[in-house]
């Protein structure tokens, strides 16, 4: 039994960052898939969030084909799984819609570039993995891409928070794929495990991005080498606070801790609405920039069961599900009308 | 390329900037030898994002086609 598995460090160290990334960004969506601004945001992100969670459940079992596992069985399943080599921005709870969009246009999109690099890969089970993953993300692509023009084009604060979280998470995710001598990347690229060096696959995930991000002014260090047709980071990456094991920017390595079970009284609540919340809170949170000062806007959103808000500090409307009191309120105001209207 | 009113919202008042207000009507099928039929509609003013809604809104059945008809595009010929 033991002596079928594969005895291989730096492949079993980036499939443990592959799975626990994809587990982390799982997570962190699915809080979001009940508060975005709109409904049918709402919808796709509870898509996207199944579909992340699939595949870290696709990714984890290959970890116990793996002479690497037998050191520490407990770390292969992930229900009792206590390490987390996923980026550091994925530690905290996103402040805001702002950074689900980050998070789906930058870390989203460069795990793909990493699957898009092994879809002839040497071992077997990956390149299997990497063509289902990579057909998903498609739709991933689609809407991070969607967001980032919506949110850039409103302009204002919007836009500035937008850009605050796009450069909160830009440096990790460019390092992610390590730095060129990265001896575990460049050890998949000799074995054929991805067909790319770090600096490549860097170079692959920067003409994936950086169309939409310069269609909108958006400014990253980064310039176009117009000699290699191609983009080149400008500014030199912090490499000094690089952890190699954890893949991701923090020197005090990953952080250890087991994914709570519960996520809390937000399992009950779709977009603000919780019929059985005794204890309703009258304000309402702006999820763009998480500001009570928000005000009843339409009665009508998008959808007939949402209703507008507005949010007086960053000056966007935004959508949540229609609550009885609101119901309620909209029902004495016609009746008023109505008999008024008689008389 | 893609976004339809990307350009206009610029110039749209801020109270309107995130506000949708294009509407998609989404018609799909099962099979080849069934029409397309309306299953319902989405609003979004970048049809990226408005096909990102309707593939992940609309996905009771394995459908063969889906394809969006911005509301703008269609013409009434009468109304009784």
């Amino acid at each position: 039994m033991a002596s079928k598995r594969i005895d291989n460090a730096a492949l079993f160290a980036v499939l443990s960052s592959l799975a626990d990334n994809k587990q982390a960004i799982g997570r962190r969506y699915a809080f979001w898939s009940n508060g975005a601004p709109a409904l049918e945001a709402a919808v796709a992100a509870a898509a996207m969030t199944q579909d992340e969670l699939g595949h870290a459940r696709t990714l984890y079992p290959l970890l116990d084909n793996f002479t690497q596992a037998e050191a520490e069985p407990t770390q292969i399943e992930p229900e009792t799984r206590t390490l987390h080599y996923s980026l550091a921005f994925l530690d905290q709870d996103f402040r805001g819609w702002m950074d689900f969009v980050a998070t789906n246009f930058l870390i989203d999109t460069a795990l793909t570039t990493f699957f898009e690099a092994a879809q002839n890969s040497s071992y077997e089970a990956l390149r299997q993995r990497s063509r289902k993953i990579i057909q998903e993300e498609r739709i991933h692509v689609m809407h991070g891409e969607g967001w980032v023009r919506r949110l850039a084009n409103a302009g204002g604060a919007v836009r500035a928070a937008m850009l605050d979280s796009l450069e909160r998470l830009w440096n990790e995710t460019l390092c992610w794929f390590g730095p060129q001598d990265d001896p575990v990347m460049q050890q998949l690229y000799q074995e054929g495990v991805i067909d790319a060096s770090p600096d490549e696959l860097r170079r692959r995930y920067l003409h994936k991005i950086m169309p939409t991000l310069s269609s909108l002014d958006i400014n990253v260090p980064v310039t176009f080498d117009a000699a290699t047709k191609s983009w080149q980071p400008s500014a030199p990456l912090p490499w000094y606070s690089w952890n190699a094991t954890g893949r991701r920017l923090n020197t005090s390595g990953p952080i250890v801790r087991r994914w709570a079970r519960s996520i809390g009284p937000y399992r009950r609540m779709i977009m603000g609405y919780n019929r059985d919340d005794a204890e309703k809170t009258p304000e309402v949170t702006c999820p763009y920039c998480g500001s009570t000062d928000t005000e009843l806007f339409s009665l009508f959103g998008q959808q007939l069961l949402t209703v507008q808000y507005y949010c007086n500090t960053c000056h966007t409307p935004f959508e949540r599900v229609k609550d009885d009191d609101v119901l309620d309120d909209y029902t004495a105001q016609s009746q008023k009308a109505r008999k008024e209207g008689q008389r | 390329m893609s976004s339809t009113a990307t350009g206009e919202s610029a110039t749209k008042s801020r109270r309107e900037a995130l506000n949708e207000s294009s509407v998609w009507h989404v018609y799909a099928r099962r099979k080849y030898d069934e029409p397309l039929h309306e299953i319902g509609n989405v609003m979004a003013d970048d049809v990226e994002l408005a096909k990102v809604y309707a593939r992940s809104i609309y996905d009771e059945f394995s459908w063969i086609e889906m394809v969006l008809v911005p509301r703008q595009s269609i013409v009434k010929v009468f109304e009784t």
